[in-house]
């Protein structure tokens, strides 16, 4: 160009200046040189890009709802969104995912992850796993795990996360296994827990002790500190059930010591300011509309359960589900008619995002988007 | 050196020779803000003339100009967040040099500030133009890189900026 200023840029400041581009940028620069290819897909670049130092502007939202379509038929819909002065605007058309066709009301499990970009769903035997920055995804085997004739598997939950000694993705399923034949009483639940590696794309069975009973609640499982997070009881006291991806062990972790496990009150576990979060809301079936407490507690020092403050206790309007936590201040919650709503955890701002879905039906994952990939993944 | 009297340690000035040959005379305690030259006047070099073969004067009056603001005591937060701003608005060629001679003189904020100016500039922009600006050539058939695009059509959509600067 003009006075012959420009130079092959050194190879590490190449680097440097792609490793601050998005992903979309990334995809459509592949196309430039081999090198400038081979640069944005190897390991060292995804990785070191994974790691980078992001933003709250770098956040993307995951939105998944239900639609009622016939009296006992649901359509279940993907929406991929970013957001700009906290209006929630499409990335690229909404996907129906038509390989769930739920025809139960309560549609399918909540989103799981995000763990490094990706993020799963499930209606408990189909999983599917997303990268929603590369819009690359993949549909996992079923889990060949089933049980014994007259006994009944229950799924109970799901968790997304990764190994960083093993380096796979692993996606662990907790079910409760009981005797259940038509004309007697169920048997003693036992506790089966199978899991997927990403790397070798199969299942493979953990051999457990009995686990704590899982407390399904929509806003629960959580990957943090290498380890998924999801509520369980123990002697009819809740506490947090903790795996740890590597080690593939379980530990628990104490609720607030001031905390009451009774019909009151529902819990949610969410991200806030990188600390592991609670969110104890008013039971939404209660018939009780008035605008009751929701608190909001933060574990200072992950692990020690002496350390759980009580940061805020906040009065937002009747909550169905917490899903969220987005630009660290804004919590997202479903509302008792199925609208998602952002509360402002700094001003107490409530605001209606023009988003809904059958009531109960609304999941959200906020996550920030990665070039991590999925081996044999499909184009979305 | 009479306003130096409220200090008990004494100023001293480097001169700084860009590849055009021009000198430029600066603060030590501002110029060693580049690791490069601190490492310099810690091996003693820096008595006589520091060249600085791979920065012409153009990119070093810029450098000098960013040190000056990002070392002086005066001035505070939002001056030096406006003063960012404007630097960056230079021509994308005025900024790789820039970036080139942060990597050379060790100035890792310079640096960052370059690297994410340039990644805001390039982000939107098509393969043809980027190519242009950082001087490659490309290897691939067309056939090749119609894969590519057919890859992720999705990011060669919208509007992308075919502009040069």
């Amino acid at each position: 160009m003009v006075n012959g200023s420009i130079m092959k840029l050194p190879e590490d400041l190449v680097f440097y200046i792609l490793l601050r581009c998005p992903v979309k940028s990334l995809m459509r620069f592949k196309g430039i040189s081999k090198a400038w290819y081979n640069f944005i897909q190897s390991a060292t670049f995804i990785n070191l890009h994974l790691n980078r130092i992001t933003t709250i502007e770098d956040e993307f939202i995951l939105f998944k709802y239900s639609i009622k379509e016939e009296p006992e038929e649901f359509k279940n819909v993907l929406s991929f969104l970013s957001g700009h002065n906290d209006a929630l605007n499409p990335l690229f058309p909404d996907i129906d995912v038509s390989y769930m066709t739920s025809n139960c009301s309560c549609t399918f499990f909540p989103l799981i992850g995000p763990c490094n970009g990706l993020i799963a769903l499930t209606d408990s035997i189909t999983i599917i796993l997303i990268n929603p920055a590369t819009r690359n995804f993949r549909l996992l085997p079923p889990s060949p795990f089933g049980c014994p004739k007259g006994f009944h598997r229950s799924v109970e939950e799901f968790g997304l996360g990764f190994d960083s000694i093993a380096n796979d993705y692993k996606v662990v399923r907790l079910s409760e296994v009981f005797w259940d034949p038509p004309n007697d009483y169920p048997g003693p639940k036992e506790s089966k827990v199978d899991m997927y590696d990403l790397s070798i794309d199969s299942w493979r069975e953990l051999d457990y002790e009995q686990l704590p009973l899982i407390y399904w609640v929509p806003c629960a499982e959580t990957f943090y500190k290498e380890a998924v997070h999801w509520f369980a009881t123990i002697d009819l006291s809740m506490v947090i059930l903790c795996f740890d991806v590597c080690t593939e062990t379980f530990r628990n972790m104490k609720m607030p010591h001031t905390f009451i496990f009774d019909n009151e009150q529902y819990c949610g576990l969410v991200i806030l300011s990188e600390s592991l979060t609670l969110i104890c809301y008013p039971n939404p079936i209660s018939i009780d509309q008035i605008q009751e407490l929701t608190h909001i507690w933060v574990m200072k020092e992950y692990g020690v359960s002496e350390s759980w403050i009580l940061k805020d206790t906040i009065r937002p309007p009747p909550i169905e589900s917490p899903l969220d936590v987005w630009k660290n201040n804004l919590l997202l919650f479903e509302s008792k008619s199925g609208l998602l709503i952002s509360y402002n955890l700094n001003s107490d701002e409530v605001k209606e995002l023009k988003l809904n879905g059958f009531p109960g039906s609304l999941s959200v994952k906020v996550y920030k988007e990665s070039l991590t990939s999925i081996p044999r993944g499909l184009k979305l | 050196m009479a306003e130096a009297s409220s200090s008990i340690t004494e100023k001293f000035f480097l001169t700084l020779k860009s590849s055009d040959g021009d000198e430029f005379v600066l603060e030590e305690s501002i110029a060693i803000q580049s690791i490069t030259i601190k490492n310099m006047v810690e091996d003693g070099c820096s008595s006589s003339v520091i060249p600085l073969s791979k920065v012409d004067t153009e990119t070093l009056i810029k450098v000098i100009e960013y040190m000056k603001m990002h070392s002086s005591t005066s001035s505070n937060e939002e001056e030096i967040e406006n003063f960012d701003k404007k630097f960056v608005s230079n021509s994308i060629n005025t900024i790789l040099n820039i970036l080139e001679a942060a990597n050379f003189l060790d100035i890792n904020n310079l640096l960052e500030l370059c690297a994410e100016a340039v990644a805001n500039r390039i982000k939107n922009k098509t393969p043809e133009a980027v190519r242009k600006i950082f001087n490659i050539t490309s290897d691939f058939t067309p056939e090749e890189e119609a894969e590519i695009r057919n890859e992720t059509p999705w990011a060669f959509e919208g509007n992308l900026d075919h502009s040069l600067d």
